[in-house]
Parts: structure tokens; C-alpha cells; sequence
């Protein structure tokens, strides 16, 4: 058995370190590139299409400028319907899953498991399912293709998904209600006096996952209002048409610029809530 | 794992104890399934007893009730009426109105044409040359399913109305104080208030998820397609016919042959892209975690930071934009090329051939989702006690024994259950394919390309495309009652086994 000296395991455990760093830089690369290459191809000035290099020959920022004054496309109204439709559905979405969490969470009730239960069984089929129908319902209250048609799709399932939030109101002791209740505090005061205060991070959480889902999505988005006309588009809709193959010689780079303008809200929100986002993620669901 | 603790166990070797978890993982998995189909009788007849059970409490409630409470049994609100209790009362009364009016002017008309779902169809009259507007298969079905709904609810109020009027009959006689519309309105804000804050996001649920859905599930025994679409052509109850042309197209004619190798072909690449998107996400994810976290590494929150941007820039925007990156003139191939590694003639076709195209979906996967384990399993990570690894080194256990010894179950113990929300997330992953490949690739099979399907096409995105863009409603209704039945048995499957789950108490 070779012995080690000191300075052999001080030379080991170095090696060690320099191929973590060596493989976390290469990790890095891979992870980045994507978003430099955006950056990079949303400031190129020679041509507007796709090209064979990677680094631009010319930096410009009139694809930024293009974006909000170009007369064809109208991705302005398409960034602020996106920001109304996310920040309505974030509302509607927040109240409806907190009020749902707590009622679960905190209250025993006949058909609670039930109810549970068959939250569970509607949840396992797929969402996009009902659509169709969805779609039917919102024309006939004449919402199809339009903004609030959305925030309603948004915010259809909303109650289905309290198991996070119901999972950080199960951390919070039921010693705290049982002692507000006997100073005489009704349920409704308990909610808003005791566990609204002490559930910030999960308050927050849920504001922000239920803003980034209508921030992001294509699915349901490009179902309702694709089909409609571009005042009721929301950015995913309107840049993929600048995709298409007779779009993209032209509006490849523009694309490029629309995509780092977009990225800027969720960005700057992780920016400022990474801290609750990882505590929800870990908080609320640890219940192993 | 009772067996896994026995003494008959302890005593196997390592790789004895490997065949004998393997063999018992085939026999304990039939006998799980027995054992639940075993139960279904039983489940089912308690069931009905309790609903003869519930029968009967109303039966005995209308022998022993005075003609208050027998009223009530046709009019609601009569036993509330008559014990002073204005408010409840009127909203009863109120509500049976409302209900006999809906049946008789909108429910009524949708609900007797349920069976057919419409017989005369929409006709330009030969003589006056005017539309004629028949009847609309879709708005029957849809209010037929709105109106089994309010059946539903009312039957329920019509219980709750019974079973207050007897109530009241019983407080009545011992001279107890009924409670008053005020005690209510208070009681809804304390012990009630279940129902004040559930009401609202129940009535979206029912009509925004149940109503649609059970629509949908009708629509899978219906031959709701392009050629049958309302409201100029009636669509009509075809039975099992969706069903038998997936799951076995043998003696269809023509294209409907197709359906089911299609079928067969999406499932089993679906199960395989779950599997390998689910785990190779996981453990790679939770390397890079580890490996973060080292102790002594500096810049970490430099590394989680590259990584997060992923989760912060939408994913339309970077997965239509690597779809154009994997192009075969894109900036992958432009790289490899100035490289030397690929020739310009030949570059490589990320997404054009088939299987290459569903090894970039699962490496595209990787780099969508690692950044999600990585956050998730960071937190759980720091978790773990130090005197565990401390007790693991002072009895010489080098970090590959740590790993396996303590890291891992205890991840495994922590995110079990959001593992299957992952699995059931990736078989239905819509924006990684949909996005990048549309389902297609650049050799179409031509079988799968007749029923509108590609080979990196999962169920959720056919289901997509036949809905979309070609109104193929009634198969495609099928398709997602078969993800959902895939679904609750690999959802059952691991559930069972969660303490989470049944010992919800303990952990409050």
C-alpha cells in the first residue's frame, strides 16, 4: 500500500478541483451558447437572414428599433397583450390555488379526500384535451381569440394545482390556528392575520410560476388566437411567423432581438426571486 | 419492503440480492394488479350500499316526517320556510324555479335529443333556395353534458333540502334554536368557510375542466371528424369504432389501417422518450448538483447562475431557436466545420434523420431541464446532515460509497414523488418536440405521414395536429383517454408505494 505524503493528497485533492472547474467550464459553454449566439445574431447589421459564421461582421441595434416601429408586424401589441394576459391570469391564477391550498390544507370536510381525489384523476388527462371544446364555450360568450379568452384558458385548471402551496401551509403548525381560535379568531381571520403572513414564499412562488406559464406558452396560445387577427396576438404566436421559411431571410435576426426583448421580464423576476423560487421548488414539495 | 428486511435476505449475496429484487419485481407487479382488480368488486358494492343506504335514510325520513318535511321533498325550501328560516328557504325555492325553467326551455330540448345527437341535418331548400338550419350535433352533446351537470347539483341540493326540513322538524320538537341567515352568513366565514373559498375556484373547475373534458370523452364514441362537422353535417354515436381502429386496425380498409401502426409506432417512441428524458435528466441533473455544491469549489453561484438563464428565457423563444441551430446549416454544424470534425458536404443531420432526431430531442431535453434539477436538488442537497458523510470517512468509505450510500437514497427519498411528476410532465411534453421538430422528421415513414404523425411525435403532439389542423376530433379524443389511462397506472404504480401519500397526517 503506497502511503500518502501531505503533499501528495494536497496535489491529489488539487487535481481533483481542476477537473471540476475543467468540467463545470465545458457544462458552462454548452449551457450559454445558446443565449450568446441569440445575442450575438439579434446586433448583427449585414443581413437579416440566417448566415454560415457565428460572429457578427457588423453590430447594429435597428433590429431593437425594427421590433417596435415596423409597420408590417406589430410585436409591440403583442408584448403588452402577452404582459396583460400574464399578469391577469398570475392574479386570478395566485388567489384561486391559495384559496384552494388552504381549504385543503387546514380545514377537515366531507368529500375533502374525495375532492382531492378527483382533482387528481382530472389532472392526468391531458390539458389540451377539453380545448376544442373550451373553444366552442368562449365563442359563444364571445371571448374566442381574445386576450381575456386566454387568461380564462390560463386559469381554467388553476384549482389543480395547489399541491405545492398545499404542502408549505401543511409545514405551518396547527398549534398556531388552534390558539388563535380559542382567542376567539374565526377561519377567515386565521387566513388573513396568521398564514397569509407567514407564507410569503410560497405567495410569491406561486405569482411568479403562474406568470412565467402564460409568459411562455405556444401551446394553447397558438390554438385560440393564432387564427385571429394580430391585435389579439401574444409574442410567441406573432415571432413564429418570422420563422416560417418565406419569413426568415428577412426576420431571422429580428426574431433574435424580439427573443432577448421577451427574455428581459422573466430574467429580471429571477433576478430578484431565484431565492423563493428555489424554496418553493424544495419547500413546498419535500414531503417525502 | 418487508422482504428486504427479512433475515432470508440479509443472508443473500450482492448479486443474489439484485436477482432476488429483479424476480420479485416481476411477481409482485402481476399480484398488484390482481390484487387491485380483485378489489373492484368489493369497492363497488360498497358502493352501492351506500347508496341504498342513502335511499333509505330518505325514505325513513319521509315516514317519520310531518307534512312540513314531506313537501319538502317536491318543494325545496318548505321545511325551511316554515321554522322561520326566510333566507335559506328562498334561495331554495328560488333555486328549484330556476332549475324547472332551465329543463323546460334549454336543458329539456338538448337533453331528449342526447340519444341520436341530432336527426335533421342543416339543407339549402331546393324550392326557396334558403338554409335550412338543422340540428347541431356539437351544441347537443356540449349542453347535454352542461345539463347532466346541473342534474347532478340539483339532486345534491335536493338532499341537503331534505335532510334540513327533517332537521328542523327534529330541532323543532325538542325546542332547539334553528339557526337564522345571519348564523349562516357568520358560519360561512368560520367553520364553513371550506365553502366560501372553494366555491369559486370549483365553479371554474366544473366549467372550464369537467364539462369540457366529459365532453371529449363523449366525442371519443362519436365519429366527429372533418367530414362530419357540425353545424352544417350531423356527427352521430359510432361506439367503440375510435377505439378499435388504434388499437387494432385489422380488416379497416385503406387509410384507416394506418391508424393503428401509427398508434403502436407514436406509443412505444412516447414510453421510450419518457424513460430516457425522466432519468437522464435526473441523474445527470443531480451530478452537476453534487458537483456544484463540492465543498471548497469557489464561483458557485456563478455556475447555477449560466444554468438558470435557461429557466428565465421562455422556452418558445430557445427551442425555435435551436431548432434553427440544428439545422443543417446551422450554428452546430457551422462550429464542427471550422472545427475539421464535419465536412460542409456532409453535415449532420440533427434533425432530419430519424433516430438523430430523437437523440437531439433528449439532449435538447437535457439542456432544458438539468437547470430545473439542478435548482431543486441544490436545496435538498445542503439538507443532507454533515455527520452523515463525517461518520461515512472516519469508517473509510471513499466518495463513490458516499454517493451511493447516502446521497442517493436520500434524493431518491426526497424527490421520488416529484420524479413522477416529471415522468407524466415528459409524456406529455409538447414544447420540446412541437417546437424543434414539429413531430416530423426529414425521412417522413409514409404510413405514419397518411394519419398525420411523424417519428419523433409523441402522443400529446398528434393529438395536437389532429385536432388542429385536421379536425380529426373523434380519434383524437381517444388518443387522450389512452394518455390518460397510461398515465394513471404509471401514476398508481408509484404512488403505491409513497408514504407521503397514505400518512398524510403525520407530517403536520
Amino acid at each position: 500500500m503506497i502511503r500518502l505524503t501531505r503533499g501528495h493528497a494536497k496535489a491529489k485533492k488539487a487535481a481533483g478541483f481542476s477537473l471540476s472547474y475543467l468540467l463545470l467550464i465545458v457544462v458552462s459553454l454548452f449551457w450559454i451558447f445558446p443565449f450568446v449566439y441569440l445575442v450575438l445574431q439579434s446586433v448583427r447589421g449585414e443581413s437579416t437572414g440566417i448566415v454560415v459564421y457565428i460572429l457578427p461582421k457588423q453590430f447594429t441595434l435597428s433590429n431593437y428599433i425594427n421590433l417596435f416601429t415596423g409597420t408590417t408586424w406589430k410585436f409591440g401589441t403583442w408584448y403588452l397583450n402577452t404582459l396583460i394576459i400574464a399578469v391577469c391570469t398570475s392574479v386570478i391564477q395566485t388567489i384561486i390555488v391559495l384559496l384552494t391550498a388552504y381549504a385543503l390544507s387546514r380545514m377537515r370536510f366531507k368529500g375533502r379526500t374525495a375532492l382531492m381525489k378527483f382533482m387528481l384523476i382530472i389532472g392526468m388527462f391531458p390539458g389540451f384535451l377539453s380545448m376544442v371544446c373550451i373553444y366552442f364555450i368562449l365563442k359563444a360568450i364571445h371571448l374566442a381569440t381574445s386576450i381575456f379568452g386566454l387568461v380564462i384558458v390560463y386559469c381554467s385548471g388553476a384549482m389543480m394545482g395547489y399541491y405545492i402551496s398545499k404542502g408549505f401551509f401543511d409545514t405551518i403548525s396547527k398549534s398556531l390556528d388552534e390558539a388563535a381560535m380559542i382567542d376567539g379568531a374565526s377561519r377567515n381571520t386565521i387566513f388573513w392575520k396568521i398564514i397569509m403572513p407567514l407564507s410569503q414564499p410560497i405567495v410569491i412562488f406561486t405569482i411568479l410560476t403562474s406568470f412565467l406559464g402564460p409568459w411562455g406558452d405556444f401551446m394553447m396560445a397558438n390554438f385560440l388566437v393564432a387564427g385571429g387577427t394580430q391585435d389579439t396576438w401574444t409574442v410567441a404566436v406573432g415571432m413564429q411567423n418570422w420563422l416560417s421559411t418565406s419569413n426568415m431571410p428577412y426576420y431571422f435576426t429580428e426574431f433574435c432581438a424580439g427573443g432577448v426583448v421577451v427574455s428581459i421580464v422573466p430574467t429580471i423576476l429571477f433576478f430578484f426571486l431565484q431565492r423563493f423560487y428555489v424554496e418553493g421548488v424544495t419547500g413546498g414539495s419535500v414531503k417525502g | 419492503m418487508e422482504k428486504s428486511a427479512s433475515l432470508e435476505y440479509l443472508s443473500l449475496s450482492k448479486t443474489e440480492r439484485i436477482w432476488f429484487r429483479f424476480s420479485h419485481f416481476w411477481t409482485d407487479f402481476p399480484l398488484g394488479i390482481w390484487r387491485f382488480l380483485k378489489n373492484i368488486p368489493a369497492v363497488l358494492w360498497e358502493l352501492l350500499k351506500k347508496i341504498g343506504a342513502f335511499f333509505a335514510s330518505f325514505w325513513t325520513m319521509f315516514y317519520y316526517g310531518d307534512w312540513k318535511t314531506r313537501l319538502s321533498y317536491l318543494v325545496f325550501g318548505v321545511g325551511n320556510l316554515t321554522h322561520k328560516q326566510i333566507g335559506r328557504g328562498l334561495l331554495l325555492l328560488g333555486y328549484e324555479i330556476a332549475f324547472v325553467l332551465y329543463m323546460v326551455f334549454f336543458g329539456g330540448r338538448y337533453i331528449s335529443k342526447f340519444g341520436t345527437l341530432g336527426t335533421v341535418a342543416t339543407y339549402e331548400d331546393p324550392n326557396t333556395g334558403f338554409k335550412v338550419i338543422g340540428d347541431n350535433s356539437f351544441e347537443i352533446l356540449l349542453y347535454s353534458v352542461g345539463t347532466f351537470v346541473v342534474i347532478f347539483l340539483t339532486i345534491v341540493v335536493w338532499a341537503k333540502n331534505v335532510k334540513m326540513a327533517y332537521e328542523n322538524q327534529q330541532g323543532e320538537s325538542i325546542a332547539k334554536r334553528l339557526p337564522s341567515f345571519s348564523d349562516d352568513a357568520r358560519q360561512s366565514m368560520n367553520s364553513n368557510f371550506h365553502t366560501t373559498l372553494l366555491s369559486v375556484p370549483l365553479l371554474t373547475l366544473v366549467l372550464f375542466t369537467v364539462i369540457p373534458l366529459f365532453f371529449m370523452i363523449f366525442v371519443a364514441f362519436t365519429n366527429y371528424d372533418g367530414l362530419h362537422m357540425p353545424p352544417n353535417t350531423l356527427f352521430t354515436w359510432v361506439g367503440g369504432y375510435n377505439f378499435t381502429a388504434l388499437l387494432n386496425g385489422n380488416g379497416l380498409a385503406g387509410n384507416m389501417a394506418n391508424w393503428s401502426y401509427t398508434f403502436w409506432n407514436v406509443l412505444w417512441w412516447t414510453l421510450l422518450w419518457a424513460v430516457l428524458a425522466t432519468f437522464s435528466n435526473f441523474f445527470l441533473g443531480m451530478l452537476l448538483a453534487i458537483l456544484i455544491n463540492r465543498k471548497g469549489l469557489r464561483l458557485k453561484k456563478v455556475w447555477r447562475t449560466f444554468l438558470v438563464i435557461v429557466i428565465a428565457v421562455p422556452q418558445f423563444i430557445s427551442l425555435m431557436l435551436m431548432s434553427k441551430m440544428l439545422a443543417t446549416d446551422g450554428a452546430y454544424n457551422v462550429i464542427l466545420e471550422q472545427l475539421g470534425w464535419v465536412s460542409k458536404d456532409a453535415p449532420i443531420e440533427w434533425l432530419l434523420n430519424p433516430w438523430m432526431a430523437r437523440f437531439s430531442v433528449v439532449m435538447v431535453n437535457l439542456w432544458i431541464g438539468i437547470p430545473y434539477t439542478v435548482l431543486s436538488s441544490t436545496g435538498i442537497l445542503m439538507n443532507i446532515p454533515d455527520d452523515l458523510y463525517e461518520a461515512a470517512r472516519i469508517d473509510g468509505a471513499n466518495s463513490y460509497q458516499m454517493y451511493r450510500k447516502i446521497t442517493l437514497p436520500y434524493m431518491m427519498f426526497v424527490m421520488g414523488p416529484a420524479l413522477i411528476t416529471t415522468f407524466v410532465g415528459n409524456l406529455n411534453n409538447f414544447n420540446v418536440i412541437y417546437l424543434l421538430t414539429g413531430g416530423t422528421t426529414g425521412y417522413p415513414d409514409d404510413r405514419m405521414s397518411s394519419c398525420y404523425a411523424g417519428q419523433t411525435d409523441l402522443l400529446i403532439t398528434w393529438l395536437y395536429k389532429l385536432t388542429v389542423n385536421n379536425n380529426y376530433y373523434g380519434i383524437a379524443s381517444v388518443i387522450g383517454i389512452l394518455v390518460f389511462i397510461i398515465t394513471a397506472f404509471f401514476s398508481l404504480l408509484i404512488y403505491r408505494n409513497i408514504g407521503s401519500v397514505k400518512n398524510e397526517e403525520d407530517f403536520q
